[in-house]
């Protein structure tokens, strides 16, 4: 029983601690303010439940990647695809950005930003989201499942994109 | 924009994020034991209610059996309904194991083919099943009329000809049908017959699959 607890109060220090990886992902995948909750309620659930199979010689962050990107990507081919165009990620970002300092063309690019990620298909905007969060290219294919070839040829290619799209 | 500039806007936007994110972190804590539905759910849903339809077959014959059958054809139809039975059970039991044995720990690109493969396996079982119906309906009439000891071969045989009969014309039909849609110029009939034929769950099955070995692809 105690050490249900501890393995309880370890994991829920350990999501603390890189809470950020969820709701990156989840800002990423999805458009509206209920499938977000939605969506981090399960890739939290779906943690929990393949905690127990978490070996600790692996880095805890790539386990965390592969698990919320897999539950992001099999939600959002169910839930958000048919709906696309709905509340866009800044939308409840506005109230915390009226004052700042920083030019008043921000929200124009960070809007440019988020246009380019949403028109990527799940498993590029996974890549897209690994590469700007400045993962190492082994990292992003342990993580993705590729080569570290096939990583730096998609990369390349996804630079590309950016520059011509954005 | 500059790939610099474009990861410093990514950090601002994190910023944003993490400020709005502490706010709703207890959510995700106390949620987390709760079983929060996954979106296999449907799959597994449909899954278990395969098992019940192939189950209630299995019944359906098990029932015929208690009533000791002699007429051949009647034997026959049983055998053919508790086959239908046993194939829906093993095919649903195949898929829940399947999605049982996905470890969502595993690379994104593996996790994300296998899940296309069992959807697609799902899907293409379900039109097997259905097509089977142009003619499983004769054998389960058969089955039906066994269980009030009625050997409906022996009273109408005509019945179970036209039935195989009509169920031969209406398969042949669908198949020249679809083979016809795949040959024609015009879009909207390959789409019609698609839609109603193959199914666009079939179609975004496929799709995904073909989207993940795509992204797996080395293309140097």
């Amino acid at each position: 029983m105690e050490d249900e607890w501890h393995t309880e109060k370890e994991f829920e220090s350990r999501l603390q601690a890189h809470r950020a990886i969820v709701f990156k992902i989840v800002n990423t995948y999805c458009w509206q303010l209920d499938d977000r909750a939605d969506l981090a309620q399960e890739i939290a659930a779906q943690l929990w439940r393949a905690w127990p199979r978490y070996d600790p010689s692996r880095t805890f962050t790539t386990w965390m990647y592969r698990i919320a990107f897999n539950v992001a990507i099999s939600f959002v081919r169910k839930e958000v695809q048919h709906r696309r165009t709905s509340v866009p990620l800044d939308e409840n970002l506005h109230d915390v950005t009226p004052t700042n300092p920083i030019g008043p063309s921000l929200d124009d690019r960070v809007g440019r930003l988020q246009l380019f990620i949403e028109q990527q298909a799940p498993l590029d905007r996974a890549l897209l989201l690994l590469y700007l969060e400045d993962k190492s290219q082994k990292e992003i294919a342990d993580i993705l499942g590729l080569t570290q070839t096939n990583v730096s040829t998609k990369i390349g290619r996804l630079k590309q994109k950016i520059r011509s799209e954005i | 924009m500059e790939l610099d500039e474009m990861k410093a806007i990514w950090q601002l936007l994190d910023k944003r994020l993490e400020r709005e994110n502490s706010m709703t972190f207890a959510m995700l804590r106390h949620q987390k034991l709760d079983g929060a539905k996954t979106s296999l759910r449907p799959l597994v849903v449909g899954q278990l209610l395969q098992l019940l339809w192939g189950a209630t077959f299995i019944l359906l014959a098990g029932l015929l059996w208690a009533t000791r059958p002699s007429a051949l054809p009647v034997i026959v139809a049983g055998v053919i309904v508790h086959a239908y039975g046993v194939g829906c059970v093993i095919v649903a039991g195949l898929v829940l194991s399947a999605i049982h044995r996905i470890d969502y720990a595993f690379p994104v690109v593996e996790v994300q083919g296998r899940l296309a493969r069992v959807r697609r396996a799902y899907v293409v079982s379900g039109i097997v099943g259905g097509f089977t119906w142009w003619f499983f309906w004769v054998p389960l009439l058969m089955v039906l009329g066994g269980l009030v000891r009625v050997d409906l071969y022996a009273h109408a045989p005509s019945v179970v000809w036209i039935g195989i009969a009509v169920g031969a014309i209406g398969l042949s039909g669908t198949w020249w049908l679809y083979l016809h849609s795949r040959k024609s110029s015009n879009p909207r009939l390959r789409r019609v017959v698609d839609n109603a034929m193959i199914g666009r769950s079939l179609q975004r099955a496929q799709a995904q699959l073909e989207e993940v070995r795509s992204f797996e692809v080395e293309n140097l």
